[in-house]
This record gives C-alpha cells, sequence and structure tokens, in this order.
C-alpha cells in the first residue's frame, strides 16, 4: 500500500467513524429536554461523538496493517480516549465561545457572524485533536501525539465550520448532521495521515514478497520490526522473520538499527550486522523481507 | 437574517410587550435578557424595570413582586437583586438631533429666533451636561452623536466628561441643505457604535422631527429602515429611550422604536423637561432588578421569557425572548429509526475495509525497473519466469530488457540466469546489487540492482508451487523471449543517487 492509499483509508475511516457517531448524536438531541442542563447536554453529545469516533479512529491503524490485536487494542483505546475527548472537547468549545464572546467580541452582532463559527469549530478543533491522538497515546509516542494534535487540529477546525455551515445553510435537512460528521471525520483522518507523513523524515519500502510496495514510516523513536503484529512494523508472511526481529531507534536525526536477537540475523546491504548506523538507500533484510531505508532528506527513487 | 438567529449566546431579543391594566399605573419592562451564564450553570439573568405612572422607577421591590416564565412554564427564581447597574456601570450613548429645527424657538413658534438662549438644542445641551455633572460612577461610560443629514460628530465611549463637554460646545447649526434627518440610519451606526462594548448599554435617542432622509444622500450610500435599526439594536440586546422633543416628533414610530428595543418612550414639549428627562432615564435604568433563573432543557433556537409584575392586587407582564440554540442546532421532530441503520451498516463497513489485503496473493517473478526521468519514477513488470536460459538487460535493442536513456548503461550490461528456480546475475563488468559491488551473485527476493541511475527490484514472486504449476503447464513453443520492453526513455541529467558501492565482492552468498 503506498503512503498516498494509507491517507486515503484513514480519511474512509474517518467517515465511517462519523457516521456511526452521527445516530447517536441524533437520539441525544432528541433527547434533549430530559437532560437537566446545557452542561450536562453538552458532555453527552460529546461522549456520544467520542465513543464512535475514538472507537473508529482507534481502529483505523489496526485496519490499516490487518492486525486484529491492533484493531482491538485501537477500539478499547479509542473508547476511552473517544469519551474523555469529547467530553472535553465539547465543553473546551463552549468555554471558547464564553470567552470569545464575553470578552472579545461583546457583541451578538459579531459573535453570531464570525463568533459562532469560529468558537465552535475551536470547539471541534479541541474535539479533534483528543480523538486524533488516539494512536499517539496507545503507542506512547510524541511523534503521533504530535501528528495527531496537528492533524486533530486542522481537521477538526474545518470539519467544524463545515457543521457550522452546513447547520445554518440547511437547517432542515436531515442529513446535515450526517454530512457534517462525514467531513469531520474524513478530514481528521486525512490530516493524520498526511501531516503523519509529511513529519516523519524516514521510512522502510518492502521491496518484495507477499506486502511488495507497502510503505511504512519511521514516526517513533523507537520503531520495531517483525512477524509479530504488536510490533510498529509488522510484517506478515516472510519466513524467517522473528516475532520482534529488529529494531530501529532515532537519536538527533540518525537511525540506528539493530537486530533485536532474531533467529537468521539482520543484514544491512547483504551484511550480517548487530547494530549498525542506517543511511539513505540501504537495503535490510531480516529473513525472506527485504526493506529499502530511505530518508526523507536526501530524496530517493523508488 | 434567519442565519442570524442561529446560535445562542447573544443578549438579543425579539419583542417586549408591554401592557398595563387602566386601574394600576405602574409599568414593568424587561430592558435585557442576559444568557452569558446559560453553559456554565443554566442561569439566565433577566434585567427588569419596574416605573411608576410618571415614569419615576419604583423603587424597593421584593421578589416577590414578581412572576417568571419560560416557554409559558413558571420557573423559580433562583436570585434577586436591585440597583445592580450601579455597580456594574452602565453603557450610554446619547443620540442627539442637530437639524435645522432643534434652532427653533423652544416654545415652536418662532422659527429663526436669534436668541440663542431659547433654541432647543440649546436645552438638549444643558440636558446632556447636567447629566454627564449626575454621572458619579467611575464604570460609566458615555458617548455623543450628533445628527442631521450626516452623523456629525461622534464621541467614543468614554468617561472623560471634559471631552463630551467640549464637543458638546461646538455643536452649531447645520448649514441650510443640511437640515434633513436622517433618524434611522443614525440609529443603525448608533447601535453598530455601541455594540462592542460590554454590560449593559442604552442609547438614549432625541429627536424634535420625523426621519426625514436626503434622495441619493452622499454619505449614506446604503441606507437602513426603521425595521432594520430596531432588529440590529434587539440583537446586540440595546435598549433605546426614545425622546420625541415638541409636537412634530414621529410620536408612532419613536415608540416603536422604545418598545421593541426594551427602552421607553417619553414625549416632551417644553424643552426645559429635557435636563430632568434624562437624569430620569439613567434612574430608571439604574433601579432596575436583576432576576436570574434556572433555564429549561426545551430544544428551541430563542425562548420566550414571561415576567408577571404584582403589587396591590394589580397585575401587569412583560414579554421578551432570548436565544438559545445548542452547539448541533435542533434535534429532528421525529426519530426515524432507520438512522440507526448506520450503526450496523458503518461496523459493517469498517469490518470490510479490515477484510481488505493490500497484498499481492500469488506474483510470478517479475523484475521491476525504475527508472529516473526527471523526478517521476517509471516501473515496468517484467516476468521473468518463461526464460529460455536467462535474460539480458542492456541498452541495445537486442537485449530482453532493453533500458534506453541511461548514458551510464553499457551495451549488455547484465545476465539473469534461472536453474531450478535460483536466479543469478552476473554481468561483465561490475553491477551494484544491494549497495554491493559484484559481478555475480544468487538473487533473492527483494534484491536492489543498480545500473547506472536504474534501479531494478527482483522479485521471485510469491507462490512458488502456483510458479512451477504455471511452468509446467506452459508449452515449450510458447516460451518466447521476455517481452522487450523499451524501459524508460528519457534519463534526466540527474547525478547519479549517492550509493555507492563500498566492499568489491566477487564471489556472491549463495542461498537456498
Amino acid at each position: 500500500m503506498t503512503l498516498f492509499t494509507r491517507i486515503l483509508f484513514f480519511g474512509f475511516c474517518g467517515i465511517l467513524a462519523g457516521v456511526l457517531a452521527w445516530p447517536l448524536i441524533e437520539l441525544v438531541l432528541y433527547f434533549q429536554a430530559a437532560i437537566p442542563t446545557l452542561l450536562l447536554l453538552n458532555i453527552t453529545l460529546g461522549v456520544a461523538a467520542g465513543v464512535f469516533m475514538g472507537g473508529g479512529f482507534g481502529a483505523s491503524e489496526g485496519i490499516i496493517s490487518r492486525s486484529w490485536v491492533k484493531i482491538r487494542n485501537g477500539i478499547l483505546t479509542g473508547l476511552v480516549i473517544g469519551v474523555v475527548a469529547g467530553a472535553v472537547g465539547f465543553i473546551a468549545g463552549q468555554a471558547a465561545l464564553l470567552f470569545l464572546g464575553t470578552v472579545i467580541f461583546h457583541s451578538a452582532y459579531s459573535v453570531q457572524r464570525i463568533g459562532f463559527p469560529i468558537s465552535r469549530s475551536i470547539g471541534w478543533a479541541l474535539f479533534g485533536l483528543c480523538i486524533a491522538m488516539v494512536h499517539g497515546i496507545r503507542s506512547l509516542s510524541w511523534a503521533k501525539i504530535r501528528n495527531g494534535v496537528i492533524g486533530g487540529l486542522c481537521g477538526g477546525f474545518i470539519g467544524g465550520l463545515v457543521v457550522e455551515y452546513l447547520n445554518v445553510f440547511t437547517p432542515f435537512a436531515w442529513y446535515a448532521r450526517l454530512c457534517g460528521f462525514g467531513v469531520l471525520g474524513l478530514l481528521i483522518g486525512m490530516f493524520y495521515g498526511i501531516v503523519e507523513n509529511r513529519l516523519s523524515r524516514a521510512s522502510l519500502l518492502l521491496l518484495g514478497g507477499k506486502s511488495k510496495n507497502r510503505e511504512f514510516l519511521i514516526t517513533q523513536k523507537v520503531t520495531n520490526i517483525g512477524a509479530s503484529p504488536k510490533t510498529e512494523i509488522g510484517i506478515e508472511g516472510y519466513r524467517g522473520t522473528s516475532g520482534v526481529h529488529t529494531m530501529i531507534t532515532r537519536e538527533r536525526g540518525e537511525y540506528l538499527l539493530t537486530d533485536a536477537g532474531s533467529k537468521t540475523g539482520t543484514y544491512v546491504n547483504d551484511e550480517k550486522i548487530r547494530s549498525r548506523k542506517l543511511k539513505d538507500g540501504d537495503v535490510i533484510r531480516m529473513g525472506d523481507a527485504q526493506f529499502l531505508f530511505r530518508e526523507r532528506g536526501g530524496r530517493v527513487d523508488q | 437574517m434567519k442565519g442570524l438567529l442561529f446560535g445562542f449566546f447573544c443578549f438579543a431579543l425579539c419583542g417586549l410587550v408591554l401592557s398595563g391594566g387602566e386601574a394600576f399605573s405602574d409599568t414593568v419592562r424587561i430592558s435585557q435578557i442576559d444568557n452569558s451564564r446559560l453553559l456554565l450553570n443554566q442561569r439566565v439573568n433577566v434585567y427588569v424595570s419596574v416605573t411608576d405612572r410618571d415614569g419615576d422607577p419604583v423603587p424597593n421591590l421584593t421578589e416577590d413582586n414578581f412572576t417568571l416564565y419560560e416557554m409559558g412554564e413558571q420557573r423559580q427564581i433562583q436570585s434577586f437583586q436591585r440597583g445592580v447597574n450601579i455597580n456594574q456601570g452602565i453603557k450610554l450613548l446619547l443620540v442627539v438631533d442637530n437639524s435645522g429645527s432643534m434652532y427653533w424657538d423652544a416654545s415652536g413658534k418662532e422659527r429663526n429666533s436669534s436668541d440663542s438662549k431659547l433654541w432647543r438644542i440649546t436645552y438638549a445641551k444643558e440636558a446632556v451636561s447636567s447629566l454627564l455633572n449626575n454621572i458619579k460612577n467611575p464604570m460609566d461610560r458615555v458617548g455623543l452623536i450628533t445628527f442631521n443629514v450626516r452623523v456629525e460628530s461622534k464621541i467614543h465611549l468614554t468617561n472623560d466628561k471634559g471631552e463630551i463637554a467640549k464637543i458638546l460646545q461646538s455643536i452649531s447649526r447645520p448649514a441650510e441643505e443640511e437640515a434633513y434627518t436622517e433618524l434611522y440610519e443614525t440609529l443603525y451606526q448608533s447601535v453598530d457604535e455601541l455594540r462592542t462594548y460590554g454590560g449593559r448599554k442604552v442609547i438614549i435617542l432625541l429627536s424634535d422631527g420625523q426621519d426625514f432622509p436626503l434622495k441619493d444622500n452622499p454619505h449614506f450610500p446604503r441606507r437602513h429602515g426603521i425595521e432594520q435599526a430596531i432588529q440590529f439594536a434587539q440583537q446586540e440586546g440595546i435598549s433605546v429611550f426614545t425622546i420625541g422633543l415638541s409636537a412634530r416628533a414621529d410620536r408612532e414610530n419613536l415608540k416603536r422604536i422604545a418598545e421593541e428595543t426594551g427602552g421607553a418612550y417619553f414625549w416632551v414639549f417644553d424643552p426645559a423637561q429635557l435636563r430632568n428627562l434624562y437624569n430620569l432615564i439613567r434612574q430608571q435604568i439604574l433601579q432596575e432588578y436583576l432576576i436570574s433563573y434556572k433555564a429549561t432543557m426545551m430544544p428551541a433556537e430563542k425562548k420566550p421569557v414571561q415576567v408577571v409584575y404584582t403589587a396591590k392586587d394589580a397585575r401587569t407582564e412583560a414579554e421578551r425572548f432570548y436565544f438559545s440554540g445548542t452547539l448541533f442546532g435542533l434535534g429532528s421532530k421525529s426519530l426515524d429509526w432507520r438512522i440507526f441503520i448506520a450503526i450496523p451498516a458503518g461496523c459493517a463497513l469498517l469490518w470490510v475495509l479490515s477484510l481488505l489485503k493490500f497484498e499481492q496473493k500469488k506474483a510470478l517473478p517479475s523484475l521491476s525497473v525504475h527508472t529516473s526521468a526527471g523526478k517521476r519514477t517509471q516501473v515496468h513488470q517484467l516476468p521473468v519466469t518463461k526464460m529460455k536460459a536467462g535474460i539480458t538487460i542492456g541498452t541495445s535493442a537486442s537485449s530482453d530488457v532493453t533500458i534506453s536513456g541511461d548514458p551510464k548503461i553499457k551495451e549488455t550490461q547484465a545476465k539473469i540466469a534461472v536453474k531450478d528456480g535460483i536466479y543469478t546475475i552476473s554481468s561483465k563488468g561490475p553491477v551494484t546489487v544491494n549497495n554491493r559491488q559484484v559481478t555475480t551473485k544468487v538473487l533473492r527476493s527483494g534484491d536492489l540492482i543498480k545500473l547506472g541511475d536504474t534501479r531494478l527490484v527482483f522479485d521471485t514472486g510469491v507462490v512458488k508451487a502456483e510458479v512451477k504449476k504455471a511452468k509446467k503447464k506452459s508449452n515449450p513453443s510458447e516460451r518466447r523471449a521476455v517481452g522487450k520492453s523499451s524501459a524508460g526513455t528519457h534519463t534526466g541529467a540527474g547525478k547519479p543517487r549517492g550509493i555507492g558501492a563500498r566492499v568489491k565482492r566477487k564471489s556472491s552468498k549463495r542461498r537456498g
């Protein structure tokens, strides 16, 4: 799978996450009168949206790497983070609305024209931010959390604007919120994918075999590679690869490859190594799998 | 404008109904509804003003005098405060008519009185000065706007009374051609001036005539009417108190502006009364009662609040709207069960996605050629199964794999031979495989071969058993040479990608 399809994939998972969240939102809105306060209503809405969006996004990375372990863990962490994120995002959004309204604008005119969409989108951005961090928090990787922060902020903000203006222009269309959530999810997903792509400075390209041409981004400080689906770069169906075969550690912009005690050993440019500093264009072999190491700084052709 | 109604944080108001029994002279008015605390603690603050027959504020009322309804449902009063504006300060914008008629005699009889002391404007100036003198609260802010055919002078809200007094003195009689009364447009602009401030916002509009706009007024290429001005003030939560001076004043419209914005209308014949009036209006505002209550959760974009005032067995009431939309807008009226199909449908699609394999299930041995033509990479798949004894790679047309446009490749550079499913690359000159220069090497899946600026990736395929089957099935007569392919037409003037070989190796590693 190329990086582009990866981005599309994230986007599609995002849409589905939004579609999943939508009926619950409608349900909560329908029973609005039964909820005692506006604050509680916002928390409920945030949680309702967060449960499904968090779950959906959490699952997306597992779905991409076709690892049931990752899907399960992703959904579980996604649910938890989504619930928190939804509530926090919504309250933060309302607080932003309040702050902008009282302190900056003081004026219903400005608040409605600019303040409402902006403040609400800020709320959405905070919501998106928290949701997109699902990936990062699960793998406890600062780089992924940072990716999530940027992707979620941008995606949430634009997605939120879409929700806002769809509501403004088609107030009675039943599908308005559905579209809004879809767009929100799509943008969070795609932004996450794009930003992840942008921010990672190195990647591994599988040169042959089952998953030929699949490119893995190296985003974390420590990246494990092996046959186990729990590893960051999990490759299935290659003979001679151990569960955790090799790991790549990043230090001051340099990448160090270290064999993780594999049975068949790790080779760089057909030389068996224990540990080796990688440079652009190196060919790494573990078992039957051969990778091309690429650094983004120096461009390398496929 | 419908879009503007959307939302919930605003002081906006939509209507005010004043009603008072004949026998009961006190009047209750909702001057403002503040819902900025709605989200935090579900509180709505209602500013209520009660005045007696003379327009004087009725002091010392208690919460027992008031009953409060939201959307027809009685709400318990949570807190009741008197004189709340004394602490918070008022934002007061004085709008004074400076049209030609303001320079008439106070009695209205003599049009061109030479005695400036008798002019209406003089009384108005004095009234404003007196008001300024009475304002001692440092939290109060006052602004001043005078108008005729245009907005003449404008002082932004300030607590510098001297500045206002200075401008007040500089107000002068307009020229004949300027003596129009752009009442509504000025009101609109006044609201625009005041709207950016917080707190209790009030406009006091003084006019001795009616809206008398100049056709094609160069000062106002686009003009707003009374509707828009009122709507704007309502939306901004600004109460407009209107004073009609003299018998010519447009009683009907000035009254309408006041009532619909939560202010009050006063008619004055004798300009000497203006002084008292300005102070009275200020007192009314200062004496407002602040009633707060817990809002209902009924979904609505705007909610009516009704205040019923009872005293001495008589009752009078006032109604006003505030906006209360939520982040997602209103829920649908009926909940269609079909929307829940989205949940299983979405889950199913996610499941389908998880089944998608971005893998090649079976693939024949292949050689992909990546030439660097400019920045783009071209990929050519070349099956290497049905081979004679091997395939040749080079620049000449007779090679099995022809790479043109790469000047660094010699005529027949390399050859891949197959025997019992083992592929061996050999070359007369050294060839780079996996960044090592070799002359011959047994290829393994995923080996990276470099020829000049061209890269070739060798792949043995995935399912070897099936490849063997395919081999057996294939008729010897069909064993043609591998499709000749002109791989890559142009090679950019790019330099060789600095992946040089470091170690020379003559033998290759063998591994089954």
